[in-house]
């Protein structure tokens, strides 16, 4: 016999030690001559939830909050990825950059149609002559642009 | 006989008369499991009567999903922790001088049950063990002290012992557990006589 079953078993032939006859009456008369004494205690009407069990309103703020930080993480990747300045001549011009270096080009020139901007060596300034050589200044000034900010 | 949930919502109407069915249903196991805490039946008594008022005045608060019992032992062990803070706050007569010593044939919490078989001396044995356990019982940590004695002397499943200490039942059996382990260390000048 292991020492838990000893002890249930002696705790079983050994109840707690009580008073042999309790007046059970009076000690209720004397419980309620207190209860009479004292205000009812009024039904309280089922309380009225502005927010459901659960969620509760913490961890729902919570989420809610962290759902907005990626969102933002989010965009800032995006925006930081897809825009960048592109110089035309004395303008800045907000494009959206590509993963490949032609296709970058060309929306370049899209851009440039866009906006109906024809582009010439006066436009461009003396030193570029060519719309190749312009194109490949800008590419220039955009590396220059990313070098400065990272 | 009408249930504990149709005495209470009719006590919450206004019918206040109607508590006392549950006075009476409840004052029996009320008073033991204040004693088994307090180790003394007029304190026992004065907190399971102070708990049953507690209990009237929260009844509105009482949600049926729960038995009432396990509500009203949350609130008796309240009431204990109470009295235990009021007598503790008392100061303690250590010893009287021309008073006899406190009753040596007192036992503790337990009933000494009288086996005819046994000789005096097992008998005094028996009874030092009695005296000696409920001790013990008293002297563990509170936790500990409530999972024991609502598991083992009150016989209150582990479930309905962690609603009552608003705790997990895994945290009820640790409790019991260590609170067995420290009365086998406590009993055991006892306990080698019954071959442990």
């Amino acid at each position: 016999m292991d020492f838990t079953t000893w002890l249930t078993t002696w705790l079983s032939r050994h109840p707690l030690q009580m008073p042999q006859e309790p007046d059970r009456a009076r000690y209720t008369a004397d419980v309620m001559t207190r209860i009479r004494a004292l205000e009812p205690p009024a039904a309280s009407p089922a309380p009225i939830r502005l927010w459901g069990a659960w969620p509760r309103p913490v961890v729902a703020w919570a989420s809610a909050a962290a759902g907005l930080l990626v969102l933002i993480g989010v965009l800032s990747v995006v925006s930081g990825r897809s825009m960048r300045l592109a110089r035309h001549g004395q303008q800045l011009v907000l494009a959206e950059s590509s993963p490949s270096e032609d296709a970058w080009l060309d929306e370049t020139m899209a851009l440039f149609e866009l906006l109906d901007e024809e582009i010439t060596a006066e436009s461009a300034g003396e030193s570029i002559e060519t719309e190749e050589d312009w194109l490949q200044e800008l590419q220039w000034l955009d590396e220059a642009d990313l070098a400065s900010s990272s | 006989m009408a249930s504990d949930a149709d005495a209470i919502q009719a006590v919450l109407h206004g019918d206040a008369d109607r508590y006392a069915e549950l006075v009476d249903k409840y004052q029996g196991q009320a008073i033991r499991l204040a004693f088994s805490f307090l180790g003394n039946y007029e304190d026992a008594r004065d907190a399971s009567q102070d708990a049953f008022v507690s209990a009237y005045r929260s009844l509105a608060r009482f949600r049926g999903g729960a038995k009432f019992s396990t509500w009203l032992y949350r609130i008796i062990m309240n009431a204990c922790k109470d009295a235990r803070r009021r007598r503790s706050r008392q100061p303690v007569v250590v010893a009287t001088i021309g008073e006899p010593d406190p009753d040596p044939d007192a036992t503790g919490l337990f009933v000494e049950v009288d086996d005819p078989a046994a000789g005096p001396s097992e008998q005094l044995a028996n009874r030092e063990l009695a005296l000696a356990l409920s001790q013990a019982v008293q002297s563990l940590p509170e936790h500990q002290r409530t999972a024991f004695l609502l598991h083992h002397v009150h016989g209150v499943s582990l479930e309905e012992a962690a609603e009552v200490m608003r705790c997990r039942v895994g945290t009820v059996k640790s409790h019991v557990f260590r609170a067995t382990a420290a009365l086998r260390v406590r009993l055991s000048p006892w306990l080698a006589k019954e071959g442990f």
